[in-house]
């Protein structure tokens, strides 16, 4: 009997030693470093993993017996709720003005949010603090000589509930316009059709069938701001509310003594457990998404409800918020043409200068910090859609325990909070020869974003035909020709759009950057964090200007051309 | 019973591309309990003129009245909703609600429909609809755990149960497989028969549309190229057009050498390059006008008898293609090629002449060859 030839019984494309090669690549970078954060919180006081004879169980009792302990998950859990309540409702109610009704400006909405990718949470948190911090806060500021009165405060627990909101908001919309964009319009239009009314087809039908996707939405979100760690440590931490992240940080980082790293492993593991009770349900959710499969429809475009005298009233609604989220940024671009801050108005316009700017580029540390940041977002994003792509490819496309072991693997990630794997990532790195060089920070972010790279890339390749792949093997292609011929060029999209997802969180990732920061490891985001702890202000502002303008200059035109190349495909 | 003036759709330029008239200027009357097929290639206007005729869409000129009821009137700014306008509709996609049951789909139009039924007719309704699509014994089943065919029947329970003045089918049949799709023509057809609602449905595939509508109206490019019976379609195209889209034909390009009466009528000669073809049906071009001559593969006679009125040619068969039921070959005569239809007992001799006729009454001119 002829044996098959390899190409074909494998329609990988590749040898089995590579298989092996990427899944042990990735369970290194896993699985390491959650084992050191176990091995940690084992660990007595005083003393790195490793170091100790015998293990203890003193952290952990430390944790629980915490009398803090309930204060912060209640923090956490408020905190969490909240932000992803408000933050989802926006989003929904955005989503269905600009994918179902004629609401003016829906390109501008869908823009913005778009670009948003490019603006960091710390950012934010810096412009919020500038808007509305008691005392000189420009709105409080502003509303004490209008009404004699200062209504807001960003110390408190409802400010950073609705600055994170205003932050998840553009991902939550993208999420559920996408659910709007994936619904059948005919189940809308049977329902009119057959005589029920616009409010009523709202709430039998389009209701009831957005409803798995919508909790699968919410409950990503819940987990997206368990994580959270930029807005809590900026925001948060001078209101005196503590959340998870926050201690984990300040106990293996503290301001002053000894860090705890098995105190800060212990809590990183009940942050671990939370997040992966969410992620466990979430799955639980996507899977019950499926049984609303039918029957997909061509040809029809959706219909667009029309608001009628509503239509102008809801233009507006929308521009306010785009507004209000964009007050932030604006502030700090105000501020970067400042020698110091100053409310605006008229008489701060003669003090306009750009000598912050000129000061940034000349210094010898921002430069580094660029060259550096440069670095770190091109490699690991690159490693990214190398290592997702491949794991993507073998748990689709592969069979045996193999490939479900990349699956579950990579998708491990996600479940991981990213204060947690700094701290872990620190611990295992702490004594090696890495630490302290910028490849630690790769590995860090490739450990932390190649959840998302094979979570997109494998949806992508479900949808690629099999056959596709298998006419060209058959056609005589080995499998790396295969691979590069047909499989690359095909999703080349999604391969560029999970490059730049990948580019921009690593240059507005304040996490890694911050936790395993030295001298010869800053980047800009760990500069920004310096200069507005210093406090430089109007320096912070320009380079945080300059970090805005940089990524959106970058992103958006990109996203643009993909965005449209796919609306123009058959 | 639906009455369509001057309907007109445009749809704007999309980036590059020229606007896209839909539906240019059509009219159409459909009588009470008809059933009536748009029939056209994609792109031809036929779903857009469903979705106008249901209010999903709002056209850019003309005028619609459902029995007697005008629902679209663009020049005087009337336009009915969707759900006003009392209709049932069956949607390519089924559109079958996966969030219920079937019971729960069906009694839809009844429980939010713009005509609320008291309750306790409501279940009478339903299981009378669920049992003219023999689903009786699903009604309790979720949406999900349907086939096919079942989502469809659902479809057309949902469609009817409310006794609509009119009945829209798109696509009605397409998505089912081939054996199930024979058996659903003849069933739907009996259904919307004995219902006597007035219907009207949407498809591409000429066999669906002759095979169960009374009248098929034939768009191409947003115009109407043909109104009429199954019949008159495939007997009688009104151009080269209607011929090639319904059923196989043979068009043969030339110019009509002389018009003669004929038995109360009048006989046409037409020059093609296979001889001067006789042709006794309606014709309005005039002595020395081109157009084409349609001649269907089964309008063929082999081994005629000669008769006046018949034009005889004889030449060679070429190529036969055997499919079962009838024998398909190309006639040669000089330079023509006439492909034709033979009876499957028929032995075909490639080597051997042969003689056809095509009876004048089989012979259609058409202006214009496309």
């Amino acid at each position: 009997m002829a044996s098959v030839p390899s190409s074909l019984s494998n329609s990988l494309g590749f040898s089995r030693t590579t298989v092996w090669l990427v899944v042990a690549v990735v369970a290194v970078l896993v699985c390491g470093p959650l084992v050191v954060l176990a091995v940690s919180a084992l660990t007595p006081a005083g003393l790195l993993p490793f170091e100790a004879r015998g293990l203890t169980l003193d952290n952990l009792v430390g944790v629980v017996a915490n009398p803090d302990l309930g204060r912060l998950l209640a923090n956490t859990a408020l905190y969490a709720a909240g932000s992803m309540a408000l933050g989802t409702t926006m989003a929904l109610v955005l989503a269905w003005l600009t994918e179902r009704t004629d609401m003016p400006g829906a390109v501008v909405v869908r823009t913005v949010f778009f670009a948003w990718m490019a603006v960091p949470p710390a950012v934010l948190g810096f412009g919020w603090i500038l808007l509305i911090n008691p005392g000189n806060g420009v709105l409080n500021v502003w509303s004490r000589a209008l009404l004699g009165a200062e209504p807001f405060t960003i110390y408190s627990m409802w400010a950073l509930i609705v600055t994170t909101s205003f932050s998840v908001t553009p991902t939550a919309y993208v999420m559920i316009a996408g659910l709007f964009r994936n619904m059948d319009p005919q189940l809308e239009d049977a329902g009119l059709i057959h005589g029920a009314r616009s409010r009523t087809v709202a709430r039998v039908i389009t209701l009831p069938l957005l409803a798995p996707g919508l909790l699968s939405v919410g409950i990503y979100m819940l987990i997206a701001v368990v994580q959270a760690f930029e807005l809590p440590l900026i925001v948060g931490l001078t209101a005196r509310i503590p959340v998870l992240s926050t201690r984990i940080f300040l106990l293996s980082s503290p301001d002053a003594g000894v860090p705890n790293y098995g105190l800060a492993a212990s809590f990183g593991l009940v942050l671990l457990v939370l997040a992966a009770v969410l992620m466990w349900g979430y799955f639980r959710i996507v899977g019950a998404g499926e049984k609303y499969r039918v029957v997909g429809a061509r040809g029809f475009r959706a219909r667009r409800i029309w608001l009628g005298r509503w239509r102008v009233p809801a233009g507006l609604g929308a521009g306010c918020l785009l507004v209000v989220m964009a007050m932030p940024v604006l502030i700090l671009v105000w501020t970067s043409f400042l020698p110091f801050y100053q409310t605006p108005g008229p008489q701060a316009l003669a003090q306009l200068t750009l000598a912050n700017y000129r000061e940034l580029l000349t210094s010898e540390a921002v430069r580094r910090a660029a060259l550096n940041t440069g670095l770190l977002v091109l490699s690991s994003s690159t490693l990214v859609v190398l290592l997702a792509g491949l794991v993507a490819w073998i748990s689709v496309r592969g069979r045996g325990p193999l490939a479900r072991a990349a699956d579950v693997l990579s998708f491990a990630p996600a479940a991981i909070p990213p204060v947690v794997m700094a701290v872990a990532i620190l611990l295992l790195y702490l004594r090696t020869p890495l630490y302290g060089t910028m490849a630690v920070l790769v590995i860090g972010h490739v450990t932390i974003y190649l959840a998302f790279g094979t979570r997109s890339l494998s949806g992508a390749l479900v949808q690629l035909n099999r056959d596709l792949t298998d006419a060209a093997l058959v056609c005589g292609a080995n499998g790396p020709t295969m691979l590069r011929r047909i499989v690359v060029p095909l999703l080349r999209p999604q391969l560029v759009n999970a490059w730049l997802w990948v580019l921009a969180h690593s240059a507005r990732d304040l996490t890694i950057p911050i936790m395993l920061m030295t001298a010869n490891t800053m980047v800009v985001s760990s500069v920004l964090w310096t200069m507005w702890d210093i406090p430089n202000l109007p320096g912070a502002a320009a380079l945080a200007t300059l970090l805005v303008v940089v990524l959106v200059v970058v992103v958006v035109p990109v996203q643009l051309v993909l965005s449209r190349r796919s609306a123009s495909a058959p | 019973m639906l009455s369509i003036k001057s309907l007109t759709k445009r749809f704007p330029p999309r980036d590059g591309e020229a606007q896209v008239v839909a539906i240019d200027g059509i009219d159409l009357d459909i009588r009470q309990g008809e059933l009536f097929a748009l029939l056209g290639p994609s792109g031809c206007g036929k779903t857009t003129m469903l979705q106008s005729i249901a209010g999903l869409e709002s056209p850019d000129a003309g005028t619609i009245a459902i029995g007697g009821r005008v629902v679209v009137d663009v020049a005087a700014r009337r336009f009915i909703p969707a759900n006003e306008r009392g209709l049932g509709m069956v949607f390519q996609s089924y559109a079958v609600w996966p969030h219920m049951t079937v019971y729960e789909n069906v009694a839809f139009p009844l429980r939010h429909g713009n005509r609320r039924v008291p309750d306790d007719k409501i279940r009478a309704a339903v299981m009378g609809a669920l049992q003219r699509v023999r689903l009786e014994p699903l009604a309790e089943r979720p949406a999900p755990f349907l086939s096919g065919g079942q989502q469809q029947r659902v479809a057309l329970a949902r469609a009817i149960v409310h006794e609509p003045r009119l009945l829209l089918l798109d696509e009605p049949l397409s998505n089912l497989d081939a054996r199930l799709r024979d058996e659903m023509r003849t069933e739907l057809r009996q259904l919307v028969k004995d219902l006597g609602i007035t219907t009207v449905f949407v498809t591409h595939d000429q066999v669906e549309a002759m095979g169960m509508a009374d009248r098929v109206a034939l768009l191409n490019g947003g115009r109407v190229a043909q109104i009429g019976a199954p019949q008159d379609l495939y007997f009688r195209p009104a151009s080269a057009f209607v011929a090639n889209f319904v059923g196989q034909a043979n068009v043969l390009p030339g110019r009509v050498v002389e018009r003669r009466a004929y038995a109360g009528g009048v006989s046409v000669l037409f020059e093609t390059a296979m001889g001067v073809f006789e042709s006794t049906l309606e014709c309005s071009l005039r002595v020395g006008e081109a157009g084409a001559c349609v001649i269907r593969p089964g309008a063929v006679v082999v081994a005629p008898e000669s008769r006046p009125g018949m034009t005889v040619c004889t030449g060679t068969l070429h190529r036969p293609v055997f499919l079962g039921d009838r024998i398909e070959a190309d006639f040669r005569s000089g330079e023509g090629l006439l492909r034709v239809s033979l009876n499957a007992y028929d032995a075909v001799d490639p080597s051997a002449p042969v003689t056809i006729g095509v009876p004048a009454e089989r012979c259609v001119i058409v202006a214009g060859t496309s």
